[in-house]
């Protein structure tokens, strides 16, 4: 391993996955550096939610390696996928968790018990110190008056906050955003890109699926556009964006900034 | 009238009585056990091995297909022939657990279900367990949504301890026939057993509605209000 290797927390090599007999993701490469945010974007139906997920093992690869830390979690052996035991995959998880479109908080439990959720049953955490941490990370994020408030009772916006913070409770080195904000009333967006902005500033490693390009181009190190199941281009934002190599890509573009 | 309020009812009350603690006490082991059951029912049947669930869906199917009052004269009379003999009261205790659990691992099953995948997927992408998320995440929900319907449950279950007096436990109804059967007031005496039947079936609606009340959370209390509570089904 070179000194570049090291810094490479997630290496994805020819990830596959069918489902049925159709094959979703047919071959994706991309690595993910420490402190980097890399953006996935495409077309719907493209296959970015079944990478995302599958990098966090909601969905299970049916070919490929996927690498966390240098760790094989997922690799294939005489032509056929090999899983890393349910505990090693956990251990991954929480290290690696996933803030999704629809949020998922836990309806039943208020904001606080939300995010001291995974530190507590997870990672064993005293519960005390949970809370002190918890309510650190929730008062970042602007959310001190809701902690007692229940799923129901907040905002698209506040709720994708408490799921970012529920995230950031993990002390993740990858956090996987699927849409953060495409279940968001527009009103409610800028307020979210902007939290995932100021975790960009502090040099966490993130991957976003995003329909903001506007976003994408002002804070991607690194942008993969996947279509049809594989990475049809990617490289720096500016880079992407003002030389579309392919047709595919060039009529995305155009519709997505129609 | 007055003989019926002032004299026959007085004379009786303490055996019709003791009648009523059998049927209460009938009731409450049936429901607890009932519950435990009808819970671990529904988790097997949601078993990802095919055998458990072929047999559990088998099981609910059955009881749910034979009146109660057969499943317990075969329990009482017909099982001895096996080898398997138990006191009445057990046999009753069992017959309805046995019945109960078929219908409360259906309430179960549809209120897990009920439940969004995002909420077992969150809870996955956290890391926990699979244990974890059933305990902590799905089961507080379910459970909730299924109170409702379990408390009418209970309700019928306190009526449908009268059929346990056909295997000779001296439950309510039965302390009134044995009454019948010496003073002949079979008129007055059942009119009695109706009413105590009444009393207690209302009063065990309001305790159950209660109960709900200071079971359901804050979150579910705005759901409830909008009319969105589905889940009051009720007994059979
Ligand atoms: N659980 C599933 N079962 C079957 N097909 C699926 C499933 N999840 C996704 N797909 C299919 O995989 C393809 C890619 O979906 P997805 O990853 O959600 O795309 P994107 O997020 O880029 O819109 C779609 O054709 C979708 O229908
Ligand atoms: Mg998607």
């Amino acid at each position: 391993m070179d000194r570049h290797d090291d810094q490479i927390v997630v290496r994805i090599e020819g990830l596959r996955k069918e489902f049925n007999g159709v094959q979703v993701l047919k071959g994706v490469d991309l690595s993910i550096r420490a402190g980097e945010v890399a953006f996935i974007i495409g077309p719907s139906g493209g296959g970015k939610s079944t990478l995302l997920r599958c990098m966090n093992f909601l969905e299970t690869p049916t070919g490929g390696t996927i690498k966390f830390r240098g760790e094989a979690l997922c690799h294939e052996e005489n032509g056929s996928i090999r899983i890393k035991p349910e505990s090693a995959i956990r251990q991954a998880r929480a290290k690696m968790p996933m803030v999704f479109q629809h949020f998922n908080l836990f309806n039943h439990r208020n904001v606080l018990q939300n995010v001291i959720e995974g530190p507590v049953r997870v990672l064993k955490q005293d519960r005390e110190k949970a809370i002190g941490e918890a309510q650190e990370i929730l008062r970042s994020l602007g959310l001190s008056a809701e902690m007692e408030k229940y799923p129901a009772q907040l905002s698209g916006g506040q709720k994708q906050r408490v799921a970012i913070a529920r995230a950031l409770a993990m002390d993740p080195e990858v956090i996987l955003f699927d849409e953060p904000t495409s279940a968001l009333d527009p009103e409610l967006v800028s307020g979210v890109l902007e939290t995932i902005r100021v975790l960009a500033q502090k040099g966490r490693t993130m991957v976003v699926v995003s329909h903001e390009m506007g976003f994408a181009r002002s804070l991607a190190d690194q942008v993969y556009f996947v279509a049809d199941g594989v990475v049809r281009e990617s490289g720096p934002p500016d880079h992407l964006f003002n030389n579309p190599q392919t047709d595919q890509l060039k009529r995305f573009m155009s519709s997505i900034l129609r | 009238m007055y003989d019926f309020f002032f004299v026959l009812f007085p004379r009786y009350l303490p055996s019709l009585l003791e009648g009523t603690v059998m049927t209460i006490t009938l009731s409450i082991l049936s429901m607890a056990a009932s519950i435990a059951c009808g819970l671990l029912v529904a988790l097997g049947r949601m078993s990802r091995f095919r055998l458990v669930r072929m047999v559990l869906n088998a099981y609910v199917e059955v009881f749910r297909d034979i009146p109660l009052i057969v499943q317990l004269l075969v329990i009482y009379f017909s099982l001895p022939q096996f080898g398997i003999s138990l006191p009445a009261f057990w046999a009753g205790v069992l017959g309805l657990t046995l019945n109960l659990s078929a219908y409360l691992s259906e309430v179960f099953r549809a209120a897990i279900m009920s439940i969004d995948k995002g909420q077992r997927e969150a809870g996955l992408s956290i890391g926990m367990s699979a244990y974890t998320i059933q305990t902590r995440i799905i089961l507080p929900q379910a459970l909730r949504i299924a109170l409702p319907t379990m408390g009418g449950y209970f309700i019928s279950l306190l009526k449908d301890c009268s059929l346990v007096s056909f295997i000779a436990v001296n439950e309510l109804l039965r302390k009134g026939t044995m009454i019948i059967a010496t003073t002949f007031k079979s008129m007055e005496v059942y009119m009695m057993v109706a009413i105590i039947y009444f009393v207690l079936s209302f009063v065990a609606s309001r305790i159950v509605i209660r109960i709900e009340r200071k079971l359901t959370p804050k979150y579910l209390l705005e759901e409830l209000r909008r009319g969105n509570g589905a889940a009051h089904a009720g007994g059979r």
